[in-house]
């Protein structure tokens, strides 16, 4: 099974990335592969559950159910902890399904199965 | 990897440089472009000079673009010791990325 | 001699003249077409503003002239459906049932496509390199 990596960087909404890189996960796993999203630094907000009806308030996608969707589709989001604990978000306060590691772990997993690798 | 801008942020550093302090010891090249090249400046904050140090120490290949070091102003007796300049940057990286390594990165 | 038939895939999502990256994927490109690769790009997001026919950058490194320039040496280029729709580039409306992507405003040889489509696209490159994301 073919992998992707997609680093997001970038908190929802300033910038597209967040989605942009989950709207392409979702390409890249309903074709049989399998796709990691490392949320790292302020792409952890992305991760957020409770977000608000984003296409009636801002005209955006709202990222919490992309992530649920993508998760559905077998893909594995990952929030970095060092970034989350930074912002004061808690586990509790992120979708479920959503996991937590490192960020020398999540190194890790882009060297483990980073056979294509976008960073947004 | 390709880098092409600075970290801006520890947090930012740690996203680029991790994956490089994770693999010391093996076959690694980073190729500067852009801004990317501001990087190879010594004597730089460790936010913005210490991840291509820690390369250069781990024995990684750093290859950086004269063109851009040209445009933006650096001579080469700014730039950290043990690093390549290349005209060609972007047909070295090809022949690494397509032929030699297992993982791209690029920034 | 290298694999001609290895690919690289490339995927840009930074829009040109605003900054580098659409500068510094189109010398990339450039080479990998040089020693023989075959190359497909994506355009995402504002980056599909590089399709733009008659761009007149004056001084500024010309992204239309060489990704048209590209795509006569061989490089696919696909532009995101989507965003091209939301930017003005195509209708994508159905027409004898089939989208219209027929356009005086984007450079010949530029190809339209889904996110699926680039996921395909994605399948088939050994390597992948991404512009203007992080």
């Amino acid at each position: 099974m073919a992998k992707l990596i997609m680093d997001v960087g970038h908190a929802p909404f300033g910038h597209e990335n967040a989605y942009a890189g989950f709207f392409v996960t979702m390409g890249w796993v309903s074709i049989g592969n399998q796709g990691f999203v490392l949320l790292r630094g302020e792409g952890v907000h992305a991760a957020r559950k409770g977000q608000g009806d984003t296409m009636m308030e801002i005209g955006l996608p709202q990222t919490e159910k992309l992530v649920n969707d993508i998760i559905g589709e077998g893909a594995r989001v990952i929030a970095e902890k060092e970034a989350l604990r930074a912002r004061n978000i808690t586990p509790e306060m992120l979708i479920q399904g959503v996991e937590i590691m490192s960020s020398s772990e999540l190194d890790a997993v882009v060297l483990e199965h980073g056979e294509r690798v976008l960073t947004l | 990897m390709l880098l092409m801008r600075t970290p801006s942020t520890e947090e930012d550093n740690a996203r680029i440089f991790g994956v490089l302090d994770h693999v010391q010891g093996r076959d690694v090249a980073v190729y500067l472009l852009g801004d990317g090249v501001l990087c190879a400046r010594k004597g730089q904050a460790p936010l913005i000079g210490g991840g291509i140090e820690r390369a250069l120490c781990s024995g990684a290949k750093v290859v950086v673009g004269a063109r851009d070091l040209r445009a933006r102003g650096v001579p080469a007796t700014e730039l950290l010791d043990g690093l390549e300049v290349a005209e060609d940057l972007e047909g070295s990286f090809i022949d690494d990325a397509m032929e030699r390594v297992d993982r791209v990165i690029t920034w | 001699m290298v694999n001609q038939q290895k690919t690289l895939g490339v995927m840009i999502i930074s829009p040109p003249f605003g900054n580098q990256y659409a500068d510094h994927m189109c010398r990339t490109i450039s080479r990998a077409l040089d020693k023989g690769y075959r190359v497909e790009i994506f355009l995402y997001g504002d980056s599909v503003h590089a399709q733009m026919n008659a761009q007149r950058p004056k001084t500024f490194y010309p992204v239309g002239k060489v990704l048209k320039e590209l795509i006569d040496r061989g490089a696919v280029v696909y532009s995101c459906e989507i965003c091209s729709i939301a930017r003005g580039y195509i209708s994508g409306e159905l027409k004898d049932g089939k989208k219209d992507y027929s356009s005086t405003k984007v450079i010949e040889g530029v190809q339209f496509t889904t996110i699926f489509g680039f996921a395909e696209m994605l399948n088939r490159a050994d390597k992948v390199v991404c512009f203007g994301g992080s």
